[in-house]
């Protein structure tokens, strides 16, 4: 196979029309979101930090006993997290806001998987052991999970907890959105199911948005104009409405572009169909070709020592 | 010359896989990506790409051990039946390999460079979480460059101390030619370094004086800018000791480089407790460089892979 100088070349122009060509073809990026989601609308103004949410999402879930009975509202005293044993925490935020009796007004906060509509733990995780389901739910299949925990560095709302206790089986553990219950039993959610005062509404999220707008509208004393998890990341199928501003409860300001965008696009433009390293292989192979028709078998520009 | 660098290349990924299986927690399942494949994550092209180099290293790396054992295969005690069909695959090898290992060896070429654009992909998944100064959709670039530019002085590093310790002739004369690609590719990615910092204007962090700032500071100074101005004199070039200090300085910023991408730059907003390695982990990472040492040590002594003569160096 005698490749020439010259050919060698008119080879590399093809190559290099070939990688324009495909930068230019390559798909912008598309949401995969289900188009008609469930969701659960959280109304704050609503919840009474009872925590029977908690209580009735340990029971649905078979989960470990707390330390704490849930009947004890001293644990609201500090600020938790959802973790491996609990997929779901209340906690008290106060902010400054006094009734008339001059007690400090308290918001409580619930917190869980917000079950995004482009879930950046579904896109990250390495084996695809968490998926967002048709009806909504972002789901999590421990029978392909490697234990890697890129999904908890993907997660934008540090979600996802890990069993860090347990050498061999190791899970990790987030809010299931009662898949099952949901799916196949046609039930409410364990904490929708329970809460006494209707603070968790659920539904279709398209009807959840407009009963959270309707009820905004309806009465804008009482809530700040913002439905969270309406646009950010991309939308999620939980949603809170607040009286208080939700920087002040310990929501985090999130950008409205969905989190897995910007990786996705540069991972599918660089490796769809694997063109970029078939690319570099023939202009590698070219390279080495050229070299030795000249004698000098020497071309291996390969960079060592790194890793 | 290639050889050292092929040998920790080698070794170095065995040692990242087996530590990655020390990390996941379900060691027993990192086999399941082969299974269970998931396009869109850049974890499991990091995970590909280091299986696929894992194989190609072992297979550049044969030849050597063929060369050192063909004809001489002598297994102990029961064994030895097998002395003669080992002798016989190692001596297929050895007609076989030379002939196809360029396909090897350009396969190494461009798993690596995709391997290390991946590496640098992992992070773009968590825009809100990693520091703006090292947040950039250049981060796969970055890496690649860098890692690219990190490769003579690598050599170098690894040559000096090799040639040191076990008191063989220095390679000089090899060494300073290479460096003067060593500017320019240094250079490359420093400009793509400081140009993106200038387009995304992230300099507005640079004197605030939070750790992160520091240590990207530490790292383009020290690690980047100092070592290229080094270089560029052609004093240090001629100079065993300053061109290695300057390598190691290069080496030095690139480990820094991926430490705060990974470590340092990532600073999840709401869980305040700041992830820094527990002791455990920093002792395993330790213990496993520290075996890495140990058998570069004994595998240049036993096989033929320092100093070679000449006309063998670039096979
Ligand atoms: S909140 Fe986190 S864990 Fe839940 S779906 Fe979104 S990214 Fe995944
Ligand atoms: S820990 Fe499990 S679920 Fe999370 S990214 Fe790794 S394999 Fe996926
Ligand atoms: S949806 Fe189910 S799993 Fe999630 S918090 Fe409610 S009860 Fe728990």
């Amino acid at each position: 196979m005698g490749l020439n100088r010259r050919d060698f070349f008119k080879w590399l122009t093809v190559a290099g029309s070939a990688v324009a060509g495909s930068g230019r073809s390559a798909h912008a990026w598309q949401s995969r979101a289900p188009a008609d989601p469930l969701g659960c609308l959280v109304d704050l103004t609503r919840c009474i930090g009872c925590r029977k949410c908690e209580e009735a999402c340990n029971r649905v879930n078979h989960l470990p006993a707390p330390d704490q009975r849930f009947e004890d509202l001293t644990v609201l005293d500090r600020k938790r997290r959802p973790d491996e044993r609990a997929y779901t925490v209340v906690n008290r935020y106060t902010s400054g806001l006094i009734d008339e009796r001059d007690q400090l007004v308290p918001t409580f906060v619930k917190l869980q998987c917000m079950h995004c509509q482009d879930p950046a733990c579904a896109s990250a995780c390495i084996v695809g052991a968490l998926s967002k389901k048709e009806n909504g739910a972002v789901f999590y299949d421990v029978s392909k999970c490697i234990g890697c925990r890129y999904c908890m560095v993907a997660c934008p709302f540090e979600i996802p907890a890990y069993e860090y206790h347990d050498p061999i089986t190791p899970r990790v553990m987030k809010c299931t959105f009662c898949y099952e219950r949901v799916q196949s039993e046609g039930k409410l959610p364990g904490c929708a199911e329970i809460c006494p005062v209707e603070a968790l509404t659920f539904g279709r999220r398209d009807d959840l948005l407009k009963e959270a707008h309707r009820r905004i509208q309806g009465n804008p004393g009482r809530y700040i104009d913002h439905v969270y998890g309406e646009k950010e990341v991309g939308g999620t199928s939980w949603m809170y409405i607040s009286g208080v501003p939700f920087e002040k409860l310990g929501f985090n300001t999130l950008p409205e572009t969905p989190m897995p965008r910007l990786a996705e696009t540069i991972q599918h433009s660089l490796f769809s169909y694997l063109w970029s390293p078939i690319v570099l292989f023939g202009m590698l192979g070219g390279v080495m070709w050229a070299s030795k028709d000249k004698g000098d078998r020497g071309g291996n520009g390969k960079p060592g020592g790194e890793r | 010359m290639v050889r050292p660098a092929l040998l920790t290349a080698m070794l170095g990924y065995t040692f990242v896989v087996l530590g990655l299986l020390v990390d996941i927690g379900r060691s027993w399942a990192i086999w399941k990506p082969m299974l269970y494949w998931n396009p869109t994550s850049v974890l499991f092209e990091v995970a590909m790409c280091v299986m696929f180099y894992l194989n190609v290293l072992y297979l550049e790396f044969l030849p050597i051990v063929v060369a050192r054992f063909k004809g001489r295969v002598a297994l102990p005690g029961p064994l030895a039946v097998l002395n003669a069909p080992v002798d016989g695959l190692l001596r297929l090898a050895d007609a076989v390999l030379p002939k196809i290992m360029w396909i090897f060896i350009i396969a190494g070429v461009v798993l690596s460079c995709m391997h290390q654009s991946s590496l640098g992909s992992l992070m773009l998944i968590a825009p809100t979480k990693l520091h703006p100064l090292w947040y950039t959709p250049l981060l796969p670039l970055l890496f690649l460059t860098s890692a690219i530019a990190v490769g003579y002085p690598m050599v170098v590093f690894e040559a000096t101390l090799a040639t040191t310790s076990l008191g063989l002739d220095s390679e000089m004369e090899v060494l300073t030619p290479l460096t003067r690609i060593t500017i320019f590719l240094l250079g490359t990615y420093l400009a793509l370094k400081i140009g993106d910092m200038v387009v995304r204007g992230t300099y507005v962090y640079l004197l605030d004086g939070t750790a992160q700032t520091n240590a990207f500071i530490v790292e383009v100074l020290l690690g980047v800018i100092v070592p290229w101005l080094m270089l560029l004199s052609p004093t240090v070039r001629q100079s065993r000791r300053a061109l290695f200090i300057a390598c190691c300085l290069i080496v030095g910023g690139v480990l820094v480089n991926r430490i705060n991408v990974f470590v340092v730059g990532y600073r999840p907003p709401i869980s305040e407790a700041n992830y820094f390695p527990a002791i455990g982990e920093i002792l395993v990472t330790v213990g496993l460089i520290a075996t890495l040492m140990f058998i570069y040590r004994f595998l240049v002594t036993v096989l033929p892979v320092l100093n070679q003569p000449k006309q063998e160096v670039s096979a």
